[in-house]
C-alpha cells in the first residue's frame, strides 16, 4: 500500500531528527522519518558528544556558538535530559600560539570564551596531574565547551517531533528511490511506499547507498575513530575538562569524564589500510596499534597510567574532502532530493543548526546563518584522491 | 615454582552481531574479535594463583597471526609469556583435532603443573576441548571449576559446580581445569600494562616445530561436520507498548501480575 508524505526523511540520527523536529516546529504536516535500526544507532550513538566552539571559519564559529546554547539549554527547551555538562575543552598543537592569533581574535569577537595557552600554563592545566608539554607549542582553551549524550539529543528531537505530529517509524529500510521526469516520486520500502514530493537523505554512513539508488555518486568516504571507556584510580568529577591532543601526527586522541565517574578517550585511527564495512558500525580496535596508542597517551598524561580499560568500541563516520558536511539540492540531481549527508564528525554538536536551517531552507525562508560552505555543489570540485588529514587536525 | 599453562581463544563477539533487518540473517562483517569472555576466568585463576603460590603462567592460542591480540591482552593482564600456534595446516579443526594440536603445543612448551581453560568457548558452546586435552596428554582432568581450595604434595583439590550437585574433589598434578565463569572477578588491563604489553613478543610456533601426526590435525583429523548453522525460530512475540510512560507501566505491571511474576 502507498501512503503519502508531505517530507520523507531517511534516518533518524541527530541531524534527521533535528530536521523532523524544526520542521515540525515550523507546521510542516505529514513528515514521515524512515530509521533502519534505530534512533541514533549510527554515527550518532557513538559520538565521543564534544561541544565546542574553536572552527577555523567566522560561519562555523557562529552556528557552533549557536548550537553550544541550544545544546546547553536543551533540557528546558525541549523537556529532554540529554546529560549535558559544561567542562571546559583544552586543544594541545606542536604549533606555535603566534599562527593562532588571529583566529582566537575571530573566535572572541564572535562571544567564545577562549584562551591561548603557553606549555607551562598547559602543565598545571589539568586537576588530575601534571600534563607533559614535550612537543606543545600551545593549548588552547575553550571554557564553555561541554559534552552530552548524542543518542539522547537525537531521542529528544525524535520525541518533540512526534509529539508536534511527525510520524517516525524504526525497522524501515528503504529499498529504491523513484524518479519520474526529473522529480523523485516515491520511496520504496520494506513496509510500503511513500509517495512524497520531497525526500532529505539524512541516512549518515548508509547515504551513499541512498545515493545510488539515484545514480549520484560523490567523493565520499568513511572512517572511524577509536574509543575507550576507562575506570580511573582516582575520582574524576564530571566536570573536568576536555583534553585533545593534536599535537602528534600519529597519535591523536582526546581524554574526557564519561558518566559514572568513567572516562572516555577516542583515538584517530588511520584506515588507509583497513577494509571498513559500513554494514557494521562496531569496528575493531586493534590491540596493536592502540597499545603505542595507549603509550603515548600517558606519555601526555601520566596521572592516567592506572586507568583501567573497560571496554572499546569504533565510531563509524562519512566524511567529505573538506571535513565540512554537504548540504542542499544537487545543481544537477532529481528534483526534490535533499542532502543532509558527509558529517565528517562535526555532526553531532552541530545538529540544533543543522535542523534549523535546513529547515528554513527547504521551506524557502531567509536562513538564519550563512551555510554556503556547506554546500553540496562544492563537492564537484574534489575528486576521490583528495582526500587527506586526520579527523583531530582538520578539526582544528 | 609452579607452572601453568593458560588457553585462551579469540572470537568474533557474539554480543556486537546484529540481525540483518530484511533477511534475518546474522551480520558478521566487521564484528570485532575478543577474548573468549570465559577465558577471561581461566586467565584470572592462573594470575591468582601466580600471586598466592607464585607461578610462571604462559598463555597459549591457536588461530591466525591477529590471534596474537589475545595473547597480549594476557600479558597485559600478568601473563609471563604468550605462545601462538599458526600455521595454515591447522586449519578447519573441529574441537578434536584442536586439543590434539594443542597438546603437542603444550608438549612442545614442556607439560606444566596445571592446565588452566575457561568452561568453553563463545563461538562454538562446545565445552570439549579441555576434556579431550587432557586424554592427549593422558592426566587428570576437572571440570566445571567453581573453587580452586589447596594446592600440596602433588595435588589439587578443588569445588565443582554442576547444574544439581557439587563436589568437593582432588587431582593428582598435572591436570587440567576447566573454570567456571564465577570462580573469580577478572581484572582489566591498566594503560600502562596495555603499553607495555604492545612492546612484549609472543612465540609462534608452526606444524614443523610440533611433534605430531598430521593427519590428526586440520580438517583431515576432523571427524566433525558442521552441517547448517541457523538461527533459532522464536516462538517468542514481543509487543510494544504505546501511551504515556505512567499508561505503560500500569500495562507492563498488569502483564506481570497476570503471569503470577510480582
Amino acid at each position: 500500500m502507498t501512503k503519502t508524505a508531505e517530507i520523507v526523511i531517511i534516518g533518524a540520527g541527530s541531524t534527521g531528527s533535528s530536521i523532523a523536529y524544526h520542521l515540525a516546529k515550523k507546521g510542516v504536516k505529514d513528515i514521515v522519518v524512515l530509521e533502519k535500526l534505530g534512533i541514533g544507532s549510527g554515527a550518532t550513538g557513538h559520538a565521543a558528544g564534544l561541544i565546542r566552539h574553536h572552527y577555523p571559519s567566522r560561519e562555523l564559529v557562529k552556528m557552533a556558538k549557536y548550537c553550544s546554547k541550544k545544546l546547553e539549554n536543551f533540557q528546558e527547551e525541549m523537556d529532554f535530559d540529554i546529560d549535558h555538562v559544561k567542562n571546559g575543552f583544552c586543544y594541545l598543537t606542536s604549533e606555535n600560539g603566534n599562527s593562532f592569533v588571529d583566529m582566537v581574535a575571530m573566535q572572541r569577537s564572535e562571544g567564545v570564551d577562549v584562551e591561548i595557552l603557553e606549555p607551562k600554563e598547559v602543565e598545571n592545566l589539568h586537576p588530575k596531574g601534571p600534563i607533559n608539554t614535550e612537543g606543545i607549542g600551545y593549548g588552547l582553551l575553550d571554557y564553555d565547551a561541554a559534552y552530552a549524550d548524542p543518542y539522547k539529543v537525537a531521542v529528544g528531537y525524535v520525541e518533540k517531533a512526534k509529539h508536534l505530529g511527525a510520524d517516525v517509524r524504526i525497522g524501515v529500510v528503504v529499498k529504491d528511490i523513484i524518479e519520474e521526469k526529473g522529480k523523485v516520486t516515491k520511496v520504496v520500502t520494506n513496509k510500503g511506499d511513500f509517495s512524497t514530493r520531497l525526500v532529505i537523505n539524512a541516512a549518515g554512513i548508509g547515504a551513499v547507498d541512498i545515493n545510488k539508488m539515484l545514480n549520484i555518486d560523490m567523493p565520499l568516504k568513511y572512517m572511524s575513530l577509536g574509543h575507550g571507556v576507562l575506570i580511573p584510580d582516582v575520582e574524576f568529577d564530571p566536570n573536568i575538562l576536555t583534553i585533545n591532543d593534536g599535537s602528534s601526527e600519529n597519535f591523536l586522541f582526546f581524554l574526557r569524564p564519561e558518566s559514572g565517574g568513567t572516562v572516555l578517550i577516542g583515538m584517530d585511527q588511520d584506515d588507509s589500510n583497513r577494509e571498513i564495512v559500513p554494514e557494521s558500525y562496531y569496528m575493531d580496535v586493534p590491540f596493536d596499534k592502540f597499545g603505542k596508542f595507549y603509550e603515548y597517551l600517558i606519555k601526555r598524561l601520566p596521572f592516567a597510567k592506572k586507568f583501567k580499560i573497560q571496554t572499546t568500541f569504533g565510531a563509524l563516520d562519512l566524511r567529505t574532502p573538506d571535513w565540512n558536511p554537504a548540504i542542499g539540492y544537487l545543481d544537477n540531481g532529481p528534483e526534490g532530493y535533499y542532502l543532509a549527508i558527509g558529517g565528517s564528525g562535526h555532526c553531532f554538536k552541530l545538529a540544533p543548526v543543522m535542523g534549523k536551517v535546513i529547515a528554513e531552507s527547504i521551506l524557502n525562508e531567509t536562513t538564519s546563518f550563512d551555510f554556503s560552505i556547506f554546500d553540496v555543489n562544492r563537492l564537484n570540485k574534489f575528486s576521490d584522491d583528495s582526500f587527506s588529514g586526520s579527523f583531530f587536525v582538520n578539526e582544528k | 615454582m609452579l607452572k601453568i599453562i593458560v588457553l585462551v581463544k579469540q572470537v568474533p563477539n557474539t554480543t556486537q552481531v546484529k540481525i540483518d533487518p530484511e533477511t534475518n540473517n546474522l551480520v558478521r562483517e566487521g564484528i570485532p574479535s575478543i577474548v573468549n569472555p570465559f577465558d577471561l576466568y581461566a586467565i584470572e585463576e592462573a594470575l591468582l594463583l601466580k600471586e598466592k603460590f607464585g607461578a610462571s603462567v604462559t598463555a597459549l592460542t591457536m588461530g591466525p597471526p591477529q590471534a596474537r591480540e589475545v595473547l597480549k591482552y594476557a600479558m597485559a593482564l600478568g601473563v609471563d609469556q604468550g605462545v601462538l600456534l599458526s600455521d595454515r595446516a591447522f586449519a578447519g579443526a573441529d574441537t578434536l583435532a584442536t586439543s590434539y594440536t594443542l597438546s603437542a603445543g603444550i608438549k612442545k612448551i614442556g607439560i606444566p603443573d596445571i592446565v588452566i581453560c575457561g568452561k568453553m568457548a563463545i563461538d562454538g558452546d562446545t565445552a570439549q576441548v579441555p576434556v579431550e586435552l587432557a586424554e592427549h596428554l593422558n592426566i587428570g582432568c576437572l571440570t566445571n571449576v567453581s573453587q580452586v581450595l589447596e594446592i600440596k604434595t602433588g595435588k589439587l583439590k578443588a569445588v565443582s559446580t554442576m547444574d544439581f550437585s557439587q563436589l568437593k574433589i582432588s587431582v593428582k598434578l598435572p591436570a587440567v581445569l576447566a573454570v567456571n565463569k564465577g570462580i573469580n572477578e577478572p581484572r582489566l588491563p591498566m594503560l600502562k600494562d596495555m603499553a607495555r604489553a604492545s612492546h612484549m613478543k609472543c612465540n609462534t610456533l608452526t606444524v614443523n616445530d610440533l611433534n605430531l601426526d598430521k593427519n590428526r590435525i586440520s580438517i583431515a583429523g576432523s571427524p566433525t561436520w558442521v552441517v547448517k548453522v541457523f538461527a533459532p525460530e522464536s516462538n517468542r512475540k514481543g509487543r510494544i507498548l504505546e501511551g504515556s510512560i505512567d499508561k505503560q507501566v500500569e500495562e507492563v505491571l498488569k502483564v506481570l501480575k497476570e503471569h503470577e511474576a510480582v
